[in-house]
């Protein structure tokens, strides 16, 4: 499968599991975040990177406590206009420090790309039948901000005045 | 006022472009409507009855002749020839096209305007004072602030989807002109004992189906933490509100189940975070540039103008004399005064102007002050700094172009959401109620007599009208596909703010100016004096007496 | 006021995408801006399919495509809502009454 990673196009290196399928040896894997709490002891030695499917609802105490074991943290996104996600993103990347990747995976549309990757996302996985060229542009709909997020860009408001 | 930089520039150009090209996949069929809605409504772009409408972001209400003309130049280009101003200080088009409302863009962008988050479910445009750095009675300018607020939720990238929309809005003089209880946030700026500048924050407030008026979070929040509180609660909000409901989403519903004190609890505990981020935290250097865009004009050093004043509204000309007495604000520069034009009378609708109208409009600002035009929530316009000396010539220009009518603040400054004229989601029209009103009202001596006095219309429960708030609230609903109109009494949106109650079964369109006049005539006999306006004696007496009037031998 | 309703019939309705106009299909499977040119359709069944076909088949000329109920008084004469005959009517007397273009 091909995801967004990092602005580019690029060919996904997990392999995603269920509850249920047997965990691969020497490959990355993501599981659902039940599974892991479950396997957490067995998953911790096996030398390839974990990462986890969560929903933007998760008990963030949790999540947090496990993040230094994580490669990837996968949040849910059940329809796009569900804004909880963005929220998760910026905890995560903020006061939880963390700097693994970041995956927005469900009902991911182009139109909301530029602005998930401002609250911390660096990795898509897109809705079904879009194509990922065309979302790549919406990165480029915006250059300037005027606030900071999860990019840490300077607000314009403290810019020093012209002239 | 704000003036654009290259980078304010680049932003509402780039959304121009944008938007250009998300009309250009929906088109296409790249999005399908279900994925375009929401992009098109958070630039203002709506789907309505007859058309599409598109509401045009006039940040605090505050506009130059040169905006103003430019919007007389969409109205003719794009439009039917006029625009309607809306009770949040903004204005809408009712007709533009799909495929036009890229290059409508374009020309807002080049005069430094946009429409960007006048809908969706995001942070909506700031609403102010429409009295904001004239007003006699102001303790702190809002304006800064209210743009600092604007720049910070302009394409938020955390807030673009909460769970509803949300409202803000800022005042900064004694008496609150700007609604500040039916907001979602709501901010007081105060001074305190050692004159530092902080915020009396409310949130929670808000109309709709369930009226609420806004609980208290801080008496005073410090001027430099505005965006840090602010983004504490807006993250809340966004995790917390219910997403499970469109009419249990605002943030009013989130405080009330989860109750103040919890919800105060987890904003404190959240902006412990968000007050440590130097991204948010606003500092001397930043506010002082931003304070910079707003200073005073060059006003003349002038004579007080009051005995002219006073000869004014003594005189025998008495339309002059009834407008110096309700059109009229004080200015807090002497020899000036804040002129309301009325867009409230027989021949338009409330908050509708013509594009030659709007033109007239914006000389006149330029003539008779530094071409500065206002919005007030009441759908009125301001001309903030008229010299008094000229307050003759500029109420026969007014008088010419239909906006000298006496009666703002009175009971036929009615305002009025478009109703099913327009709107997709309206039960039944508020136009030709608030038409039939005006003629029933029409002898202007009765309504100068009757004082102060809101009646407003909405026509459904979103409450666009503010229908809770007026003095007289009508509520259009629907009854097996025909209109029906539900009367309360008793609203008020000033600092005194309350919720109106329902007066008793609702009437026909043609029952309406009957009964509202059967309310006035039992208000003119109960009222103690001329000093006791109409909402004091409803709080004094009740329903009671005003139930009796309507309802009673008129089944 | 009104006479009663004896039988209830629909007719597809939607707005075109690029400017908004209120459109009625035709029985030719066209659609106008009359709504006296609509097809009256009878059966439900027929209705819902026709609903369905043309929202997948119009999506990218005609959005918000639904089937609007008719009443027909005994004489036949159509009998629609509030907010349907303002549709119909295109500009409400308010607006014809203030002079506004129609």
């Amino acid at each position: 499968m091909r995801i967004i990673r990092d602005r580019r196009i690029v060919e996904d290196t997990f392999v995603h599991l269920d509850e249920h399928a047997p965990v691969p040896s020497g490959v990355g894997v993501v599981l659902p975040w039940s599974r892991w709490l479950a396997e957490r002891a067995s998953l911790a030695d096996r030398g390839a990177p974990v990462g986890v499917r969560v929903a933007a609802t998760i008990d963030l105490a949790t999540l947090v406590e496990a993040l230094s074991s994580l490669a990837v943290v996968a949040i849910e996104i059940p329809k796009f206009t569900d804004g909880r996600a963005y929220s998760l993103a910026r905890r995560l990347r903020g006061e939880a420090g963390f700097s693994g990747e970041l995956r927005a995976v469900g009902d991911v549309l182009r139109d909301q790309l530029l602005f998930l990757s401002r609250c911390g996302f660096d990795a898509f996985e897109l809705a079904p039948g879009r194509s990922l060229e065309d979302a790549l542009e919406a990165f480029g709909d915006h250059e300037r901000h005027y606030q900071s997020s999860a990019d840490r860009t300077r607000p314009l408001w403290t810019r020093p005045s012209p002239g | 006022m704000y003036r654009y930089d290259e980078a304010d520039q680049q932003i509402v150009e780039e959304r121009a472009r944008q938007f250009r090209g998300q009309v250009e996949r929906r088109l296409d069929g790249r999005l399908s409507e279900e994925e375009f809605r929401p992009l098109r409504l958070q630039n203002g772009l709506y789907l309505q009855l007859h058309a599409y409408m598109l509401r045009v972001a006039i940040p605090y209400g505050l506009l130059s002749a040169t905006q103003l003309r430019q919007l007389a130049h969409i109205a003719r280009t794009y439009d039917r020839g006029y625009g309607h101003f809306t009770t949040r200080q903004n204005l809408q088009f009712n007709w533009p096209t799909l495929t036009d409302t890229p290059a409508i863009l374009d020309a807002l962008a080049s005069v430094q305007m946009h429409a960007i988050q006048t809908s969706g479910n995001c942070v909506r445009n700031v609403t102010s004072d429409p009295f904001a750095g004239v007003a006699a009675d102001e303790i702190v300018d809002p304006r800064p602030y209210c743009e600092f607020l604007r720049q910070w939720s302009t394409f938020h990238p955390e807030f673009a989807h909460l769970p509803r929309k949300f409202k803000i809005a800022v005042t900064g003089a004694t008496v609150d002109r700007a609604a500040i209880a039916v907001h979602d946030i709501g901010l007081r700026i105060r001074k305190d004992e050692a004159g530092r500048i902080g915020f009396e924050y409310f949130a929670g407030g808000g109309q709709g189906r369930t009226p609420v008026l806004a609980e208290k979070l801080r008496d005073f929040l410090e001027e430099a933490d505005l965006l840090a509180y602010t983004e504490a609660v807006l993250r809340i909000y966004n995790e917390l509100g219910r997403r499970d409901n469109k009419y249990k989403a605002r943030i009013k519903v989130l405080i009330k189940e989860m109750g103040s004190a919890e919800f105060r609890r987890r904003v404190e505990a959240e902006f412990e975070t968000t007050r440590h981020d130097p991204a948010l935290r606003l500092d001397p250097e930043a506010l002082a540039r931003m304070k910079a865009h707003f200073v005073p004009p060059d006003y003349a050093t002038l004579p007080d103008g009051q005995t002219a004043l006073q000869a004014g509204r003594l005189g025998k000309d008495r339309a002059y004399a009834r407008w110096l007495a309700s059109n009229l604000a004080p200015h807090r520069v002497p020899g000036y005064a804040i002129v309301q034009l009325s867009l409230k009378s027989e021949t338009l609708p409330p908050g509708d102007v013509t594009a030659d109208q709007m033109d007239a409009i914006a000389d006149l600002a330029e003539r008779h002050g530094f071409g500065r035009i206002l919005v007030t929530h009441r759908q009125n316009l301001v001309l903030p700094d008229v010299r008094i000396d000229a307050l003759r010539q500029v109420h026969a220009a007014l008088e010419g172009l239909g906006f000298a009518t006496p009666n703002v603040d009175r009971v036929t400054d009615i305002i009025a959401c478009p109703g099913l004229d327009y709107c997709d989601l309206a039960n039944a029209r508020s136009i030709p109620v608030a038409q039939s009103i005006q003629q029933t009202l029409a002898d202007a001596d009765r309504v100068h007599d009757l004082g102060p006095l809101t009646l407003n219309i909405s026509g459904c429960i979103n409450a666009c009208g503010h229908h809770h708030v007026g003095n007289i609230g009508i509520l259009g609903i629907d009854k097996q596909g025909e209109e029906f109109y539900q009367l309360t009494l008793g609203g008020s949106a000033r600092d005194d703010a309350s919720v109106g109650k329902v007066l008793g079964r609702a009437l026909t369109a043609e029952e309406i100016p009957g009964a509202v006049e059967r309310i006035l005539a039992t208000y003119a006999v109960l009222r103690s004096g001329a000093d006791e306006a109409f909402l004091a004696v409803v709080r004094r007496v009740g329903l009671g007496p005003f139930k009796e009037a309507v309802y009673a031998d008129h089944s | 006021m009104s006479e009663p309703v004896r039988s209830t019939v629909h007719v597809l309705t939607g707005q075109r995408l690029t400017d908004g106009v209120i459109v009625y299909r035709t029985a030719e499977g066209a659609w106008s801006e009359s709504f006296w040119d609509g097809e009256r359709v009878d059966a439900p069944t027929v209705r819902d399919a026709r609903v369905a076909h043309e929202q997948a088949a119009q999506r990218l000329i005609i959005t918000g495509i639904y089937a609007l109920e008719v009443g027909l008084t005994a004489q036949g004469a159509p009998v629609l809502s509030m907010r349907e005959r303002l549709r119909a009517e295109g500009a409400s007397a308010a607006r014809v009454r203030l002079g506004y273009p129609p």
